[in-house]
């Protein structure tokens, strides 16, 4: 899975989404919660920490610091409060009053005192009302108030009156009731210092940690809507509770106040706006109810849904549904609701595809690594299993994301559904064309490991439904979507698209045509004979017989599809002197640079000698992967024209390797500044045959003063015999001010000459590395570097034929990172030697070095490992890995060369 | 995080040298390995929580190296032996210094894998009797040599015991495939209150 995926997926969807009610959870307590500060009940270890640390005077910044961490949880009596205050310099002072109920009453803490500068942690409480909300004040001490605020709205006339100086009305003669045999309680737990002991209270000669807290009130007194009250029979009288909370929203804004702090003021309101806390309530977080059994993933989803509103998502967020798997997706399928809002569905839908891509893994890495993505995809009722990411399919409008989302994770009720659209007297065409892409495209990258089968039989289906066939944009979508998966029993169908009367119908048609038909080149699925010969019939017809130039370029691109046909490669000739269209001509030679038709050379002639524009530079194109003698005086010509190099120029005068053209690409290098461009002249130079670009590029090299030129110009010396390179390239070498990098390649292609020079170099290199190379043995707290010198100075000895140097390089071969063996193996490879790290790298773990290890062993003694090459063949997982397409090295290629090579009569055992 | 880039180039520059195109191509062959790591103090231990996020293609080589019998599937007793078998291997190659000793580390509790390929690990050392103060300290990740990738100190500086933090010195964070250093190194302080 492209962990990224999800990332931008939730960047980009959170970003755009609509506002929804915004809820965060907070999680039920199965046990009591004793309120005794210390936070170790198993609830606040679920329960989602809210950060405490949102500057009071700046909108959404928070603190460099952490200031507090607050964790709500509910039961059927009561909220919650648990916190975690941090603090280096604990102050609290009582207010001398007492409040409460008569064997409950609470001291009261002073909020502000401008002589002690005294901390306090505030609570604002609101069950969706602006006007009336209660606000709790707790301190180091214990000290509670309970204060009942009214924010009269600006029309109230109450609201210009006495009692409400600040637009609040401070109603702090009301205190929280107790709801018998349900308390209001609260308790304190100082944190230890570095000593040991407990923070100190209004002590500023020590340094505090900080304290815990938990708080209890219980639902009736603050307030909480009737809707949430239940009643029950107990000992034959009607008591009220407990509550029903489930779903219940509550209002909540945590303050810290901190009287040594200049910013006084945190609190837990990322949207809030600078105001008393009071006039913000519609700004608070709002916490909803949730159950205890809620997961991980629902959380994260909960919470997403949450952000939405605040306009992204957080990187908490995103991070919780990216580890979370296919729980994600699963969790995100039980919010899918048709009658929410669009850009809900939008958004889960997108986590169900983002998530559910872990499809296309083999099941052995699911079964280990997402357990319930394997239970998801492959046990006995994946089908039911399945069914709720797929809802969607039966709503009414389906969102955008729906399609990948039901491909990847529910593909067995999505077959369903499409086997029932192509049953269907009227399918839902609309719905058919939002699925097809979403379908191809996870076919044509190999991804459906499971159901690809079905999945072509039922667009086979479908291609039989006259609905289907009989509405142009339906039937254009369904012959992209047979091309990309290749859905060979659909070819008859295809075929006679080609002869449709809708110009576009035939395009697509001709698209698929070759799409399948390429189906049956080496190292693709199989094609039966008798399909392909089909095609390849239809295909001539239609070349012969079409007059739209928009269908024969297409036409022409599908003649990939038979790269050796010689009826191809007539048709096409015919076709290239017949239309004279430019998108036909390119289109064309394009396909020429991709086959080996017998006529590509006539081809690519006339137009070297007659296009312009891209056909010319598609002619170029091909002239560079099938060069010919017969395209020079043509060439030379565009050279005499050309005051500037095209690089497709560049690159086919170098493949045709005209001596002649020498001095033109070194006059062009002269002149040259891009260094780019330089790079491909000097390529082109290299690819001329004798003595004199072998001079020209030693004079190069002698000069080279870019580095990379210098680097290039030593790769080039290593594999082709330069005169009088060894004295510049030990030069080189040795010199300390030079690129490591460049002076690597330099030693590297000393070995590939054996004198007096070269070998004293690499000797003198050899003895005293270390000095050579005093960067790299200043780094001494990994000494592999300065290995890394020396084991590449004796693989350059070992290539000049100094057989004792073969000792060392295997010793450090051995303890050499996998970087530096691929290194060694490839340059093993390059000279043809045979040497003990070849058999070490073809039982490696690591691809890159296997793969190295492969060409190595074909390139130097094939028939030695080729029980070796058997196994790595055979082995299960590598078979797995090459099938799931992540092979960038082309191991198959690797194992086949080596394989044949191992066969041949001269091969060596 | 130091950079010592240039020493791996020797290497790196003979890979590319050997390669098909006459560019710079990736800096290594080798699959890249994101890490995340969580450094702290409890307990009177050093812990560290090492968590490596391989490809998918690395991943499936290692099923390979895992499959002992070769039979395509991986048993719970191959899959255990692997892992006890890596996590030493890590182990062996990381070191921890505080005041310029080492502090070696063992591998602790099983291997936890998560559905983003995540493999993690727990080590733990010893911690040496710390005066209150600050302490320098250094992590060298020699694992990270052979696999290089980004990483991410989670929470540095807030996790484990109050008393005793790992406060970083160097960034704690060095993401993107072309932006990491040759290997990881932390650089921190041990605040002892």
């Amino acid at each position: 899975m492209n962990h990224q995926t999800i990332f931008i997926l939730l960047g980009l969807v959170v970003c755009g989404a609509g506002r929804l009610p915004a809820a965060e959870r907070i999680l039920e307590t199965a046990e009591p919660i004793v309120v005794d500060g210390v936070l170790d009940e198993p609830v606040w270890q679920k329960a989602e920490p809210v950060e405490v640390d949102y500057l009071g005077s700046k909108p959404g910044q928070k603190s460099d610091e952490k200031r507090m961490v607050a964790k709500y949880a509910w039961d059927g009596n009561y909220l919650c409060i648990g916190y975690e205050a941090f603090d280096t310099n604990l102050v609290a002072r009582g207010n001398d009053r007492a409040e409460g109920p008569t064997g409950n009453q609470r001291d009261g803490a002073s909020i502000f005192d401008p002589q002690a500068k005294v901390d306090v942690v505030e609570f604002f409480i609101s069950f969706g009302d602006e006007h009336f909300m209660w606000e709790i004040h707790h301190n180091a001490l214990n000290q509670f108030n309970d204060v009942f605020c009214i924010v009269p709205a600006s029309e109230w006339p109450v609201a210009k009156g006495s009692l409400a100086p600040y637009g609040i009305i401070f109603n702090d003669g009301e205190w929280l009731r107790d709801d018998p045999p349900h308390t209001v309680a609260h308790a304190v737990k100082l944190k230890p210092k570095a000593d040991g002991q407990p923070s100190t209270v209004n002590d500023a000669s020590d340094i505090d940690t900080g304290y815990t807290a938990e708080i209890r009130i219980p639902w009736r007194p603050l307030g909480i809507p009737r809707t949430a009250e239940t009643w029950r029979q107990e000992n034959g009288k009607r008591v009220a509770g407990p509550w029903n909370l489930e779903g219940q929203s509550v209002s909540l804004l945590a303050v810290l106040q901190d009287g040594d702090l200049p910013e006084r003021y945190h609190h837990s309101g990322p949207k809030r706006k600078p105001d008393w806390f009071h006039k913000t309530q519609p700004d608070w977080p709002v916490y909803e109810c949730g159950s205890a059994e809620e997961t991980a993933a629902a959380a994260a989803v909960r919470r997403l849904l949450a952000d939405q509103e605040g306009g992204g998502a957080s990187a908490a967020t995103v991070d919780a549904l990216r580890t979370s798997g296919i729980a994600a997706a699963l969790a995100a399928a039980g919010f899918l609701d048709e009658g929410k809002p669009p850009s809900q569905a939008e958004m889960l839908f997108d986590v169900i595809a983002a998530a559910a891509k872990c499809r296309r893994m083999h099941p052995e890495i699911l079964r280990i690594y997402d357990p319930a993505a394997f239970e998801l995809f492959y046990s006995p009722t994946a089908a039911a299993a399945q069914q709720p990411l797929a809802a969607g399919l039966a709503w009414k409008t389906w969102p955008r994301s729906l399609p990948e989302a039901v491909v990847r994770g529910a593909p067995l009720p999505t077959l369903d559904w499409l086997k029932s659209q192509a049953a269907a007297t009227s399918p839902d065409l609309a719905k058919l064309r939002l699925l097809f892409p979403a379908v191809g495209w996870w076919l044509r990258a190999g991804n459906e490991r499971q159901h690809a089968e079905e999945f072509c039989g039922v667009v086979a289906a479908l291609a039989e439904n006259p609905a289907v066939a009989a509405d142009p944009p339906t039937a254009a979508a369904l012959l992209k979507l047979v091309g990309d998966a290749r859905v060979v029993v659909a070819g008859d169908w295809v075929i006679q698209m080609l002869a449709s009367p809708d110009e576009e119908l035939r395009q697509a048609a001709a698209t698929s045509l070759g799409r399948i038909a390429a189906a049956g080149k080496p190292g693709s699925p199989t094609l039966p004979a008798e399909e392909r010969s089909k095609m390849l019939a239809a295909w001539l017809a239609r070349v012969r017989d079409e007059q739209s130039s928009s269908v024969l370029a297409k036409l022409a691109a599908a003649a990939e599809a038979w790269p050796e046909s010689k009826e191809v490669s007539g048709a096409m000739l015919e076709l290239f002197r017949r239309s004279p269209d430019a998108e036909v001509q390119r289109s064309i030679l394009l396909a020429v640079a991709n086959t080996r038709w017998p006529d590509r050379q006539f081809m690519i002639r006339e137009s070297l000698e007659k296009a312009t524009g891209g056909v010319l530079g598609a002619a170029l194109d091909a002239a560079a992967v099938h060069p010919d003698a017969s395209h020079l005086p043509a060439i030379k010509a565009l050279l005499a024209e050309q005051p500037d190099p095209s690089p497709q120029l560049i690159d086919a005068v170098g493949a045709v390797g005209d001596s002649e053209s020498l001095g033109h690409l070194l006059g062009w290098l002269k002149r040259e500044k891009n260094p780019a461009v330089r790079m491909k002249l000097i390529l082109a130079i290299n690819r001329i045959p004798g003595e004199g670009s072998a001079r020209v590029m030693a004079d190069l090299l002698a000069s080279a003063a870019e580095p990379l030129e210098a680097d290039l110009l030593c790769r080039v010396a290593s594999q082709r015999n330069l005169p009088g390179a060894s004295r510049f390239l030990g030069g080189l070498a040795e010199d300390v001010t030079a690129p490591v990098a460049v002076r690597a390649q330099a030693i590297w292609a000393l070995g590939n000459y054996a004198d007096t020079e070269s070998r004293d170099s690499l000797r003198r290199l050899s003895a005293d590395t270390s000095k050579y190379f005093p960067e790299l043995a200043a780094k001494r707290l990994i000494p592999e570097p300065l290995e890394q010198a020396r084991l590449f100075i004796d693989l350059a000895r070992l290539r000049q034929g100094e057989k004792a140097a073969e000792v060392e390089v295997v010793r450090r071969f051995d303890a050499a990172t996998p970087a530096t063996q691929v290194a060694v193996l490839r340059s093993l490879a390059q000279i043809k030697l045979d040497s003990p790290p070849i058999a070490t790298g073809l039982r490696s773990g690591d691809f890159a070095v296997l793969e190295a290890a492969v060409r190595a062993a074909g390139a130097a003694r094939p028939a030695k490992y080729a029980a070796d090459l058997a196994a790595i063949r055979q082995s299960p997982f590598i078979t797995i890995l090459l099938d799931s397409g992540l092979d960038i090295w082309q191991l198959p290629a690797a194992l086949d060369e080596a394989t044949k090579a191992a066969t041949t009569p001269t091969a060596v055992p | 995080m130091k950079p010592p880039r240039s020493s791996s180039l020797i290497a790196l520059a003979l890979v590319s040298a050997l390669c098909p195109t006459p560019g710079r191509g990736h800096e290594s062959p080798i699959d890249h390995v994101e890490r995340e790591l969580r450094l702290f103090a409890e307990d009177g231990k050093a812990w560290l929580v090492y968590r490596l996020l391989p490809t998918e293609r690395a991943t499936l080589m290692e099923l390979k190296t895992m499959d002992a019998d070769g039979d395509g599937t991986i048993s719970d007793r191959e899959r255990a032996g692997f892992f006890v078998g890596k996590a030493q291997a890590i182990a062996k190659k990381i070191t921890l210094n505080i005041d310029g000793r080492p502090l070696p580390l063992e591998p602790g509790g099983s291997v936890r894998c998560d559905p983003q390929l995540g493999q993690t690990f727990l080590f733990s050392g010893p911690l040496p009797a710390l005066q209150p103060g600050r302490h320098p300290g250094r992590l060298v990740d020699g694992h990270s040599r052979d696999y290089p990738g980004g990483f991410v100190w989670k929470d540095p500086g807030r996790e484990g015991s109050e008393a005793i933090r790992f406060e970083p010195v160097t960034p704690a964070t060095q993401a993107g495939p072309h932006d990491h250093p040759p290997w990881l190194e932390l650089q921190f302080n041990v605040v002892v209150r």
